[in-house]
């Protein structure tokens, strides 16, 4: 099993609220783009991602768990990549809960409780790391 | 043929990424600096800066499946082009009109979308310069505005 | 190394911040001035922008803004609901949050919401929530104000210019928020516990002038009885004649006995209820109440009610329990006057309650025990009614333990001057009059009459002479004396016959004049019981001049 450790300064990243890409692909090879919102760090080794909406991107992934994704970085503008592996979804514990818990918020702010219901939260294991 | 409004969707759009995938089929991010429809109507041709672009014309000589998300900043109002990579080239002069007017239109929508948070040079150094123009037939045309009806194909139309 | 040094300073001067912080939120107990230290920390020490305290209203389930900093005008008194926006949330779930870009969240939502729209989805969608705080803060933290597992509130940061406050911030903020938290519980027990301290006190106080009330009521109601008690000494049982003196000296053995029961006896006037009083205020029970009742002035039912109380319901208009006189009179003594009057089924529980000292009271099953000496009077002759079986010869005997008996005013006529000095003496007092004696001729005619109503009638005699007396010395023609009445002189009918209701009429009248409205004088001028006096004001409509 390939993995790799985030480094600290990429959770300022992740926090940065600059919407995020991430790329998946299905079995029989076609990309898939999204433009997501945020990504959660979990720990060194995974990060979290909110299933909401798009559901292509979770039908690929449990057909093919590779995953990429690309954050901006303000501060220096650099991009950083990061190459995940799909490992499961979760709808419920800590990590659902502390996910739920964002988005019920910010839902219920918007008027949009019961639309903006979490799924699952999506659970990736970080391969690789690099920064461009 | 690229549907009119949705040539006319990208003409507005501010920001847009592009993922092609390898011989494992892992998936690999490109984000863009410039996006126009090609001439024939039927293509759009993506300017991709350098970071983005190492071994990226071989990568799709053997894979040419292409995807193209592009998203007006603000709105949300997103839409995915999928097709299939059809050639590439060094981008150059005649590139440059249309990367320096999408960076503006990036600069633009984040300014106006974040009143005016971060200094242009930061917005602007997101769009670098291109050194690849790849272009792709556009197959598939999917909503992909964040909503209940996000994943929805367009064009062709459904059913 | 430079940015090293300078986080290093950076962190030492937080520590010294949370130290102040802390040191200053622990020398008080005043909740305004925990707000302004915690406030102040984050929005000038800190420079958090904009910060809210909300307390949590147990009542309504809802947090309520009591402080806020960096505002225009803050928001005080806003209420949010639990598990509405950040705030709600972070108080529902107990968990502190932290949110950034909230702009591209709210852009975001705009747009779900646009397609939701367009697909005929609309009905689902919810209303934006007005919320305390910047429509257009872009970050906020939001940290819950825990006691162990119970919500205090909510301590809440905003800004608009940063896009997202960093976990260092937020670590910060929880810091200063936990501290926040111990002190507003530690001030909200301290003001609780002030707050009853002081309607304890106020209780304490109005319990105080309550039994400072009492105790005055109940000084006066003790010099009242002191002073009823020094009122009927042996003395006022006036009376310089032999029988009198035998009278005063039987009350005084009598008194000192412990005999439960007496029953005076004698004719109407001659000072029963006098005697009772004397009985009561010249033996040991004088300190405890004297209760005194007519027999014939109530229906059997009412009086048994008075006599023994009742129970709550045992009876229409019976809304409440009463206690009887008997209840109330425990220690002292009751005074059943005109007791050939009480009826038979009453005079059967009388006469257990004297046999053993406890009754029922109406409607009531349990026994109710009471110390009290009954003092029966009568001007019946009750040995005629037993024996005519109107009265219950077990009862007489009962009541007879120690028999009183008043002789008539006939029977010592030598005390009648006595007397009508006594009455001069306290009428003259009472008028304000200069009445200063009576004349021989007058005390010599009062001395030959018969006087049937005994002392009573001769008191009133004095009393209307002294009232009407013109001059200082009283004479024959003062008084009213009953010997013409008795022969049946006093008034002629006129052969045309009268109005007797305009003359009942103006009789009464001129007697209320005469008495200044003193409806007791003027019965007594009319020789007739106050009641019938009280039926005739009533029936002529006649009112005093002032309410007229």
């Amino acid at each position: 099993m390939v993995a790799a450790t985030l480094p600290d300064e990429i959770r300022a990243v992740l926090d940065n609220g600059v919407p995020c890409i991430l790329a998946t692909c299905s079995s029989d090879g076609v990309p898939n783009t999204t433009i997501v919102s945020e990504a959660y760090y979990v720990d060194p080794g995974h990060v979290a991602l909110s299933f909401q909406f798009f559901s292509k991107t979770i039908r690929n992934v449990r057909e093919n768990p590779h995953a990429a994704l690309c954050l901006f970085d303000m501060e220096d503008t650099s991009f950083w990549l990061l190459e995940l592996e799909y490992e499961h979804s979760e709808t419920a514990g800590p990590i659902f809960e502390e996910m739920e818990m964002r988005i019920e918020a910010i839902a219920s702010i918007t008027g949009m409780s019961g639309i903006f219901k979490l799924k699952a939260a999506d659970i990736y294991r970080v391969r690789a790391v690099s920064r461009v | 043929m690229i549907p009119g409004v949705m040539a006319e969707f990208l003409g507005r759009a501010s920001v847009a990424v592009a993922s092609t995938r390898d011989a494992r089929k892992v998936p690999h991010i490109h984000f863009l600096c410039g996006w126009s429809v090609g001439d024939d109507g039927r293509s759009v041709i993506c300017l991709v800066p350098a970071a983005f672009s190492d071994k990226l014309p071989e990568s799709l000589a053997r894979h040419a499946d292409f995807a193209m998300v592009a998203e007006v900043i603000g709105p949300h109002e997103c839409y995915q082009f999928k097709g299939r990579h059809v050639d590439s080239r060094p981008a150059g002069a005649a590139d440059r009109a249309v990367y320096e007017s999408c960076r503006q239109r990036f600069v633009d929508a984040v300014q106006r979308h974040t009143r005016n948070r971060f200094a242009d040079a930061i917005l602007r150094a997101r769009f670098r310069e291109p050194r690849l123009a790849v272009r792709f037939e556009v197959q598939e045309i999917f909503v992909q505005t964040p909503g209940p009806a996000a994943g929805r194909r367009l064009f062709p139309p459904e059913g | 190394m430079a940015q090293l040094e300078q986080e290093l300073r950076q962190k030492a001067e937080e520590v010294s911040v949370l130290r102040s912080v802390s040191t200053r939120i622990n020398a008080t107990l005043d909740l305004e001035r925990i707000y302004d230290i915690v406030l102040h920390t984050m929005h000038d020490v800190f420079g958090f922008g904009h910060a809210l305290i909300l307390l949590l209203d147990e009542e309504d389930d809802a947090l309520c803004v009591v402080a806020g900093r960096g505002y225009p005008e803050p928001p005080l008194g806003a209420r949010v609901e639990l598990g509405m926006g950040v705030i709600g949330t972070v108080a529902r779930k107990k968990k502190m949050m932290r949110v950034g870009n909230l702009s591209e969240q709210r852009a975001y939502a705009a747009a779900v919401r646009r397609q939701v729209e367009q697909s005929g989805g609309a009905g689902a969608l919810g209303s934006i929530p007005a919320l305390p705080g910047l429509p257009d803060a872009e970050s906020q933290v939001a940290i819950p104000l825990l006691i162990g597992e119970r919500l205090v509130g909510v301590f809440f940061v905003e800004s608009v210019a940063r896009t997202v406050f960093s976990e260092r911030d937020e670590t910060l903020i929880a810091i200063v928020a936990n501290l926040c938290a111990s002190a507003i519980h530690n001030a909200q027990l301290y003001r609780g516990e002030q707050r009853r301290r002081e309607s304890l006190e106020g209780t304490v106080a109005e319990r105080t002038r309550e039994l400072q009330r009492t105790h005055r009521e109940l000084s006066v109601v003790h010099e009242l009885r002191a002073k009823e008690a020094r009122a009927y000494d042996f003395d006022e049982i006036v009376g310089a004649s032999p029988v009198m003196r035998e009278l005063r000296a039987l009350l005084r053995k009598i008194v000192k006995s412990p005999a439960s029961t007496i029953l005076i006896t004698g004719a109407n006037g001659t000072g029963k209820d006098l005697a009772a009083k004397v009985l009561h205020y010249r033996s040991s029970r004088a300190s405890a109440p004297f209760m005194t009742i007519t027999c014939s002035a109530l229906a059997e039912n009412l009086l048994e009610s008075e006599l023994f109380g009742h129970e709550r319901g045992a009876f229409t208009d019976a809304h409440r329990r009463k206690q009887g006189l008997l209840e109330l009179a425990d220690g002292g003594s009751v005074f059943l006057d005109e007791i050939g009057e009480m009826g038979a089924s009453l005079q059967a529980k009388l006469l257990r309650f004297l046999e053993e000292k406890t009754f029922k009271r109406v409607g009531g099953s349990e026994d109710t025990r009471v110390d009290v000496r009954v003092i029966a009077a009568t001007n019946r002759d009750l040995e005629t009614m037993v024996r005519e079986g109107r009265f219950r010869e077990d009862l007489y005997y009962r009541l007879r333990v120690l028999p009183v008996e008043l002789p008539p005013l006939a029977a010592r006529t030598g005390d009648v001057p006595l007397l009508v000095r006594l009455f001069l003496r306290r009428f003259t007092r009472e008028f304000g009059k200069e009445v200063e004696d009576v004349s021989p001729e007058a005390l010599a005619q009062l001395e030959a009459c018969d006087w049937p109503g005994n002392v009573r009638e001769l008191r009133n005699a004095v009393e209307r002479a002294v009232l009407l007396a013109e001059g200082r010395i009283l004479g024959p023609d003062d008084f009213r004396l009953p010997g013409p009445r008795a022969s049946g002189d006093a008034f002629r009918l006129m052969p045309g016959g009268l109005e007797f209701e305009e003359l009942e009429r103006s009789l009464v009248e001129q007697a209320l004049e005469l008495a200044r409205w003193n409806r007791a004088r003027a019965a007594r001028l009319l020789g007739m019981p106050r009641d019938w006096l009280r039926y005739r004001v009533e029936k002529f409509g006649l009112e005093p001049p002032d309410t007229a």
